[in-house]
């Protein structure tokens, strides 16, 4: 894990965890110290504002859920 | 050694609230990292970016394949290498060299990162225990 401590990035997958992250489906987001900090489509514009608003931190960075039901063995005739 | 993971609670559809698979991974490519929440998808073959994803790493994508199949679509998708590493705060393990499918045509939108079975799932025997919340990640000794 380069410039992360397994700490932080254990405290900000809990946040994911229990976030209801529902206002940002389908977007990206950006958590940093346990809160979901940016989110956005562009993961590159988020993370450049992650970087410039939390300089040194580095994010941990998920798809926001969607209520899609995901299933992905299937095919059209 | 074991790595102990829970569910990502999820409310879809018909289904209501269900438990998802979902994991804090790091993934590396050429010196960048990016540390990100991936669904472990044991009926996906291999691992699958989205497409913004390895552009940001920068992640060298090999050319086009067009015998890939997601979400049911036949898609054109190239194959690039990282290193993927995992962690569940007291042990970590990283797996080199993995190959990763990325789709190179728009129109295909993933809604995780995946981490499918080749070769994730060499590196670890994986138990699902919805019913305690826990995801255990085995270190498997390859035959």
């Amino acid at each position: 894990m380069i410039g992360m401590s397994s700490a932080e990035l254990m405290k900000n997958h809990e946040a994911f965890l229990n976030a209801d992250l529902s206002e940002m489906a389908g977007k990206w987001v950006a958590i940093i110290d346990g809160k979901v900090v940016e989110s956005g489509d562009n993961l590159k514009v988020l993370l450049e504002n992650a970087e410039k608003n939390s300089p040194g931190k580095k994010p941990l960075v998920a798809k926001a859920p969607t209520k899609r039901i995901l299933i992905l063995s299937a095919h059209k005739k | 050694m074991n790595l102990s993971f829970k569910f990502k609670e999820i409310e879809v559809g018909e289904f209501g609230k269900i438990l998802r698979p979902i994991i804090p991974v790091s993934i590396n490519s050429d010196g960048k990292s990016i540390d990100v929440e991936a669904l472990i998808d044991s009926g996906s073959d291999g691992c699958v970016l989205p497409k913004d994803f390895a552009e940001v790493l920068g992640i060298k994508v090999g050319k086009s394949l067009d015998e890939f199949g997601i979400g049911g679509e036949k898609i054109k998708a190239g194959i690039g290498r990282i290193t993927l590493s995992v962690t569940d705060g007291k042990n970590l393990v990283a797996l080199h060299n993995v190959p990763v499918y990325v789709p190179l045509e728009g129109g295909v939108e993933l809604e995780e990162v995946i981490i499918g079975r080749e070769p994730f799932f060499r590196d670890f025997d994986i138990t699902f225990k919805q019913n305690s919340n826990r995801i255990i990640l085995e270190r498997a000794r390859r035959a």
